[in-house]
């Protein structure tokens, strides 16, 4: 090697600050390290996770991508109604799944390994919830009877949309969760905030460390491969921070981070340890500081439609091999009036997060 | 002076029309007016009053009168009736714990129930209507389905043989819960049309809910008996009529 030769003389300029954020405008930046997926008009991509995820099947289905939904709801149900109810939010009608370890738990309900013992939630006024998704019907079920019915039935969609896509697009949300004493079920939602009745003696709040979250994920790729050896995985980590944390003494911004911190973590070991396991920087451009915050709305915490596109346009171009270059125009959600720019924002970043209800008192 | 009850809705009027002979006498302090509100649909026009003469018709009326509307609460048959090409079914609030039997995608009651008040809640009609008389008003709910199977695959077959014997009719409990889904959505958007709401006779149903045999007309239709059990219905309702949303005896 020559005097001045060392290893960074022969990088790409992604690997350097200046010449990849710091020197670039900020619709420039794309900060995408290895990702050699590729997706075209044929393949069946299926999207989970938390909240964020709902922008990233909202862009593709209107990307002209194939964007697979197994429970769209019945064609008699206008759209409205579909929507309302969850129908084609994600490609099936589980609500969002925030941690590594409730997908692992809808793999194992979805082929009968695991069956909580906390069945139903029945409300004061009679509505019955189902704990593992309790808000993706605002006005519950009427029975039990119908519950698990409609639960057998989207089960059996979940088992469909598993061993048919090509590529399962997970974005990972949160650490926290609140898990049985009884059986280790956990919930999306803690009980008593959405539904259902919080009891010490049966619900202990659960932080995931980052083996359990790299645990649970080998778990879900594993069981996965079993039934679709072809899958593909794209991790990507949501960058909405918590709405609140239950660590005791946490402030809500170092949870974040920790949680976050985690979920990158697990996501890169995923990537580095299997072949068919990519990782998607969406948390990175929409939390990096070359965009000095402003990707994030008003309230610091949802995310802008000018950030998702930015995400989404990488995303396809990269899946595509620059065969899209920006993602096409989505349609904004239904049913809610825009008047002026905050309740625009609002529209646009209005998608369903439960994880709201936490700060409501 | 007479009470006045108008009457204004679709197809269903006309067992209603075909009754006023049957309580005519039981009934002399009541002035029934009933019409078929017209339409013109595909070029075909149908009723016997047009939006005008019925809205000149509501002014004419008095606090103390009913306006009693039939338009809605037939979307149940337009959605339920004939087998769809994506089978379905319904579990009913109360009913059998009916469904896997029946076959088809499950849609949960509040699904189908919004689905029915999203189709309601877009007249613009019955809005129109409340506003222009000074009568109670009040929306009337439509019979409820036939049990009968056999019954309405031989009522369709004299006017859509291939419906009939290519389609099929829907099962007996999803045409039932379609209909009653319907009637809870009906009581909903009355509510927030702030109009009363009168549900089909009690006594024209069986314990399970359909529509007793003897009221039978053809496949989406009650007959004159069971126009005559509406009209004693609207006549028994006090002066001021029904709650909004109330349902009726």
């Amino acid at each position: 090697m020559s005097k001045n030769g060392n290893p960074y003389r022969s990088l790409p300029e992604k690997a350097f600050w200046r010449r990849s954020v710091g020197g670039l405008a900020p619709g420039a930046v794309d900060p995408t390290g290895v990702f050699d997926l590729r997706i075209d008009a044929s393949t069946r991509v299926a999207t989970a996770g938390s909240c964020f995820a709902q922008h990233i099947a909202r862009h593709l289905r209107a990307s002209g991508y194939n964007y697979m939904v197994v429970e769209e709801g019945h064609p008699i149900i206008p759209p409205d109604v579909r929507s309302r109810n969850q129908y084609g939010t994600f490609s099936a009608r589980y609500g969002n799944i925030y941690t590594a370890r409730q997908l692992r738990q809808l793999v194992d309900r979805a082929y009968g390994r695991f069956a909580p013992q906390e069945d139903a939630w029945i409300e004061d006024d009679g509505r019955v919830l189902d704990p593992y998704r309790p808000t993706v019907q605002p006005s519950g079920f009427i029975s039990v009877a119908e519950m698990q019915q409609d639960r057998k039935q989207h089960l059996a969609a979940v088992r469909r949309m598993f061993e048919t896509l090509d590529v399962f697009v997970f974005t990972l949300g949160l650490t926290e969760c609140w898990r049985s004493r009884v059986d280790g079920a956990v919930f999306p939602l803690c009980p008593g905030v959405e539904g259902g009745v919080f009891d010490p003696a049966r619900h202990e709040f659960y932080n995931q460390a980052a083996d359990e979250v790299i645990e649970d994920l080998e778990y879900v790729r594993r069981r996965l491969g079993e039934v679709n050896p072809r899958a593909q995985v794209v991790l990507t980590v949501s960058p909405v921070p918590l709405m609140a944390t239950a660590d005791p003494g946490a402030h809500v911004l170092s949870a974040t981070v920790y949680s976050k911190s985690v979920l990158r973590v697990a996501a890169e070991t995923m990537r580095r340890r299997y072949s068919n396991v990519h990782y998607f920087p969406s948390f990175e451009v929409i939390t990096g500081s070359f965009n000095r915050g402003a990707y994030f709305g008003p309230d610091l915490r949802n995310v802008t439609e000018e950030g998702v596109k930015h995400v989404m346009g990488i995303f396809l171009k990269r899946a595509t091999g620059g065969a899209v270059a920006a993602p096409a125009p989505v349609p904004r959600p239904q049913g809610k009036a825009a008047a002026g720019a905050v309740a625009n924002a609002q529209l646009i970043v209005d998608v369903e997060c439960d994880e709201a209800a936490l700060d409501r008192r | 002076m007479k009470r006045r009850i108008v009457i204004l809705g679709d197809s269903h009027t006309r067992s209603l029309v075909a009754a006023q002979h049957l309580v005519a006498e039981s009934l002399p302090d009541i002035e029934f007016r009933i019409h078929w509100l017209a339409s013109d649909k595909k070029g075909v026009v149908r009723g016997d009053i047009s939006i005008e003469d019925s809205e000149a018709l509501l002014e004419s009326l008095g606090p103390g009168d009913i306006a009693a509307i039939s338009i809605l609460g037939t979307a149940h048959n337009v959605l339920g009736m004939l087998q769809h090409e994506v089978p379905f079914r319904v579990m009913r609030p109360g009913g059998r714990a009916a469904g896997e039997d029946v076959g088809g995608e499950l849609i949960p009651w509040h699904v189908i129930r919004d689905t029915f008040v999203e189709m309601g809640a877009r007249s613009k009609r019955i809005p129109k209507i409340r506003d222009g008389t000074k009568a109670r008003v009040l929306h009337l709910m439509t019979p409820p389905p036939k049990e009968s199977t056999e019954y309405m695959l031989e009522k369709i077959g004299l006017y859509r043989k291939k419906l009939a014997s290519e389609v099929g009719v829907a099962a007996p409990e999803v045409r039932l819960g379609m209909w009653q889904a319907e009637r809870d959505s009906l009581r909903i958007v009355c509510d927030q049309w702030r109009i009363g709401f009168l549900d089909a006779p009690a006594d024209a149903m069986t314990a399970d809910g359909y529509l007793r045999p003897e009221y039978y007309e053809d496949a989406t239709h009650a007959n004159k008996e069971y126009g005559e059990l509406v009209l004693r219905q609207l006549a028994a309702l006090p002066s001021g009529g029904v709650s909004p949303g109330a349902a009726g005896p």
